[in-house]
């Protein structure tokens, strides 16, 4: 097969603006990639790898320094006009993309760029619009449209030239698991018509069924092939700045001990295997909660689990009324609870709908309740740090950008501003050495510039200038890579000491949850279940408790239609817990007050883990009965 | 969000497309840049305060036709308000004439004063309502195509339509980034303690003062966005819409309606005239 795209050493290099007589820097160097006409790839690399940057390169909106690119074999991708038709590439700020004022006259732009007639233009966009759900909004403006419908349009003026290479640049950060899907099925689509798709992504669980991907670090390409083989050795993607599968880290651990012969990626698959060891004979696919091949009566086996979770619960709710001053317990019948702010603590609030939490934002002063801050119950000062910072970012430097606030916070007198320089200069120096920013290297530089991982700490230097008692973060997660979480993670610690109350206001609670010292649920405006106290067995019960049918369990791998996967951990622990693998820990005190280290849970399924399937393998060797044990370790708790 | 609702008004007010289905919105957009050229110069040539109210009632009409919402139509009022008062009491007090009513024994209102200035009032109204429902009506980029054919025989002359029609579009399409990037800057200095809704008036000066250089900075980047994204969707220069299909009974009607209204104008005018010419 030929290739579609061929890259042979290219390399891109950028002038460094304020560098010494405009300092080269090498982005990427020595690239050489052939992408074949109906071939998926994933585009995997921390930010500020170059992941962009090849996109650009790939659909010619970047000129390369050195070598060159072909498409078709024949043609150099900066000479021919072939952005728009044969070529598509749609851009991460979906919002930029959008031409037309309809939605209508968006999809025709570009089919009327390649100079269509009128009737085959309208032919194709009434098919695109039924082939992506889009016709009830045809009048609509883009802007107008929710996140997921964006991107659905934006996804269909991409492909709506039938173009034969197409490239999407972090298009699906901040969608649910189902919409995810929607769009890996559409390029699934794609392919099988013959176009080659180039996916760019940081998370390495979404891409395992691609047939091929690609890591981009230190300048160049570091690993290409099939995911499965490539992402096999959790100490490399930690070195390549990607987040390492929680699984991936379990199992790995556990392939050490012999205890099994491959790693695996996914919790489902983990559950599978460590629940084929426990059965043994009478073989059950636990992923699903069915019995696959047994004649037991599975409503058997369900009740028998109900009754487990009954008790799980039952204890949960003990436990949260010896807690301090929660508002009812997680099920409790009245909804009703309030936010509680005490000073150093961080506090979670989840949800399905992401505008339900952006509505808390709005409005924080009246739903919060806030205790112990120096104002007494007046409203203490809040800041907010929304979901992309650069939001927040407006001036030219670093310097000014933090100092703003300072300067304009009092309105200072003239005689007192010369005395209150000196004091504001040091002030951002605090709070930028607070933030993990060496004031000396980033004083100058343009916050527009910066990786998003450093506009973040930019802007909450930016917001603690002004010494607020209480930060809201809205969605901190998201489009962060590995070193980002790490980074948020000192962040967060680093407020708790300074006695700031955080909110962290997200439906993707991925590792961040490990830091909340109390959660709340909102299942609709204004309606808000909780607080569960920092411990896995609260947080599970306070998110799934009620939506989920015990059959439905272990299936459904998303808490509802509109929020993000339950993160890894927190679904094998559940597993641990209702299948009695692992005993009921003792996690801080019951007010949720001395909080574990973040790689505790971790731990503590590996060492559950390991010690259950030693025993069962112990059992296989001296031939005892498997049922009777697994049975017994079922009917612990 | 309570915040950017306030912003979306205010852009409506300022002319966003309102998209509908009506045949004014099916309209090509030269013919309506016909006619509100035609209408802009009526109201300006015209003098009298009864044509003004007769174009007043022929705008809320068109309006009507193009089925704009009510909370639409007031937004040019209240934003032509401030100018319009000023307008009239300038007006009022520096024209001379019959005194109706006299100011600390300086300042005199004239009869005539008081007729010129309601006369500028509406007329600032007739011209926001007329280029209003033009924006409210067209899309950026019809107009841009619109106006791109009016000005086609220039090409005669030696004028490149193709680039100047594109500006034109590339303005239109810029103004909506514009107001969305001054309320993110605006958003941002709330965020820093500098908020604009419990401000004073020096204060609010010192905000605007402050915001222009970030405004600018980041339109630049905007700008440079926008550059990208039509290169990414493959601007060639060709025309960038559909010519929507409205029947010829519409456009008759349109039309006619158009030449009725340009004669009750003139009417009105000639009217007005006699009428305050026998006056004196």
């Amino acid at each position: 097969m030929s290739p579609v795209i061929e890259l042979r050493s290219l390399a891109y290099t950028v002038s460094r603006m304020g560098g010494a007589g405009g300092a080269q820097e090498t982005v990427l160097a020595d690239i050489n990639l052939n992408i074949n006409s109906g071939e998926a790839i994933a585009c995997l690399g921390k930010n500020g790898s170059g992941k962009t940057t090849l996109l650009k390169l790939m659909a010619g909106l970047l000129e390369p320094a050195a070598g060159e690119i072909m498409f078709g074999g024949n043609q150099a991708v900066g000479d021919a006009d072939l952005l728009g038709s044969r070529i598509s590439w749609i851009s991460s700020g979906v919002d930029k993309y959008f031409i037309g004022a309809t939605v209508q006259e968006d999809l025709e732009f570009s089919l009327l760029q390649m100079g269509l007639s009128a009737s085959d233009v309208s032919r194709k966009v009434n098919q695109v619009l039924e082939q992506f759900e889009l016709e009830d909004f045809r009048y609509f403006q883009p802007l107008a449209l929710d996140a997921a419908a964006k991107r659905r349009l934006a996804f269909a003026g991409a492909v709506i030239t039938g173009p034969e290479l197409l490239l999407i640049d972090e298009l699906f950060s901040g969608l649910d698991a189902a919409e995810t899907d929607y769009f890996e099925r559409k390029i699934g689509d794609l392919t099988k018509e013959g176009c080659a798709v180039v996916r760019v992504t940081q998370r390495i669980l979404e891409i395992m069924d691609y047939p091929r991907a690609i890591v981009l670090a230190d300048k160049g390409i570091v690993a290409d092939g099939k995911p499965a083989e490539i992402f096999r050795d959790p100490v490399r993607i930690a070195e390549w700045g990607l987040n390492v599968p929680v699984a991936l880290t379990i199992s790995s651990e556990l392939c050490r001990e012999g205890l099994l012969r491959e790693p695996v990626f996914s919790v489902d698959e983990l559950v599978r295997e460590a629940g084929g060891r426990c059965d043994g004979r009478d073989r059950r696919d636990v992923s699903d909660g069915r019995d696959v091949s047994d004649g037991r009566d599975v409503s058997d086996r369900c009740d028998e689990r109900d009754g487990r979770r009954d008790e799980l619960d039952g204890r949960t709710e003990r436990g949260n009324a010896g807690g301090a001053g929660s508002a009812g317990g997680v099920d409790g019948a009245d909804a009703q609870a309030q936010l509680l702010l005490k000073p150093g603590t961080i506090v979670l609030l989840t949800g399905k709908s992401q505008t339900t939490l952006a509505e808390v934002t709005e409005n924080l002063g009246e739903i919060a309740c806030f205790e112990g801050f120096a104002g007494g119950q007046k409203k203490p000062g809040i800041a907010f740090l929304p979901r992309n910072p650069e939001e927040l970012l407006i001036e030219s430097t670093v310097w000014k950008e933090v100092i703003l606030g300072l300067k304009s916070a009092k309105d200072v007198k003239d005689m007192a501003k010369k005395a209150a320089r000196g004091e504001t200069d040091a002030r951002v120096v605090e709070v930028l050495q607070l933030c993990g920013l060496d004031p000396m290297r980033y004083y100058w530089r343009d916050p527009h510039t910066l990786s998003l991982g450093e506009q973040r700490r930019v802007a909450m230097a930016a917001i603690l200038a002004l010494s607020p008692e209480v930060i809201c973060l809205e969605e901190p997660l998201e489009g962060l890579d590995a070193e980002g979480w790490e980074s948020l993670g000192e962040i967060l610690e680093m407020l708790r000491a300074r006695s700031i109350a955080v909110l962290l206001v997200s439906a993707d609670i991925d590792h961040i949850w490990k830091h909340c010292d109390t959660a709340y649920f909102m299942e609709a405006a204004g309606q808000l279940r909780g607080p569960a106290n920092h411990n896995p067995d609260q947080i599970l019960t306070l998110l799934v408790g009620s939506e989920f049918g015990v059959s439905g369990f272990f299936g459904a791998s998303g808490i509802s239609g509109t929020m993000h996967d339950l993160p890894e951990e927190l679904r094998l622990w559940r597993y641990l817990r209702q299948s009695g693998i692992l005993e009921d820990h003792e996690i801080g005190d019951s007010n949720g007050e001395n909080c574990p280290g973040k790689d505790y849970f971790t731990q503590a399924i590996v060492n559950a883990l390991n010690s259950f399937l030693k025993g069962a393998l112990t059992m296989e060797k001296t031939g005892g009965d498997l049922q009777s044990d697994c049975e017994k370790a079922g009917a612990k708790p | 969000m309570k915040g950017s609702a306030g912003v979306t008004k205010a852009m409506t007010a300022s002319g966003r497309y309102y998209p509908a289905q009506t045949f004014i919105h099916r309209l090509a957009a030269g013919n309506k840049i016909i006619i509100i050229t035609v209408w802009a110069i009526a109201a300006l040539f015209s003098d009298s305060i009864i044509t003004m109210l007769l174009m007043m009632v022929l705008a809320v009409i068109a309006m009507y036709a193009a089925k704009l919402p009510a909370a639409l139509i007031r937004g040019p009022l209240r934003a032509a308000l401030p100018f319009a008062i000023l307008s009239l009491v300038f007006a009022s007090f520096t024209i001379p004439g019959n005194a109706l009513a006299a100011i600390m024994g300086v300042l005199e209102i004239t009869r005539e004063g008081l007729q010129t200035g309601i006369l500028y009032f509406l007329r600032i109204i007739v011209l926001v309502w007329g280029a209003s429902w033009l924006t409210w009506t067209t899309s950026p980029l019809s107009i841009a195509h619109g106006m791109t054919r009016l000005i086609k025989p220039l090409q005669l002359v030696g004028v490149r339509v193709e680039e100047v029609s594109l500006a034109i579009a590339l303005v239109f399409r810029f103004i909506p980034i514009l107001f969305s990037e001054g309320a993110r800057v605006l958003r941002a200095m709330r965020g820093r303690g500098l908020d604009w809704e419990s401000s004073s008036l020096k204060q609010r000066v010192r905000i605007l003062s402050k915001a222009m250089v970030p405004l600018f900075a980041s339109t630049i980047r905007q700008a440079d966005l926008m550059a990208e994204t039509l290169e990414a969707r493959g601007w060639k220069g060709k025309a960038m819409i559909i010519r929507n299909k409205i029947s010829w009974r519409h456009l008759i009607f349109t039309w006619m309606f158009t030449a009725l209204a340009l004669f009750l104008i003139a009417l009105t005018t000639h009217a007005g005239n006699a009428a305050s010419t026998g006056l004196h």
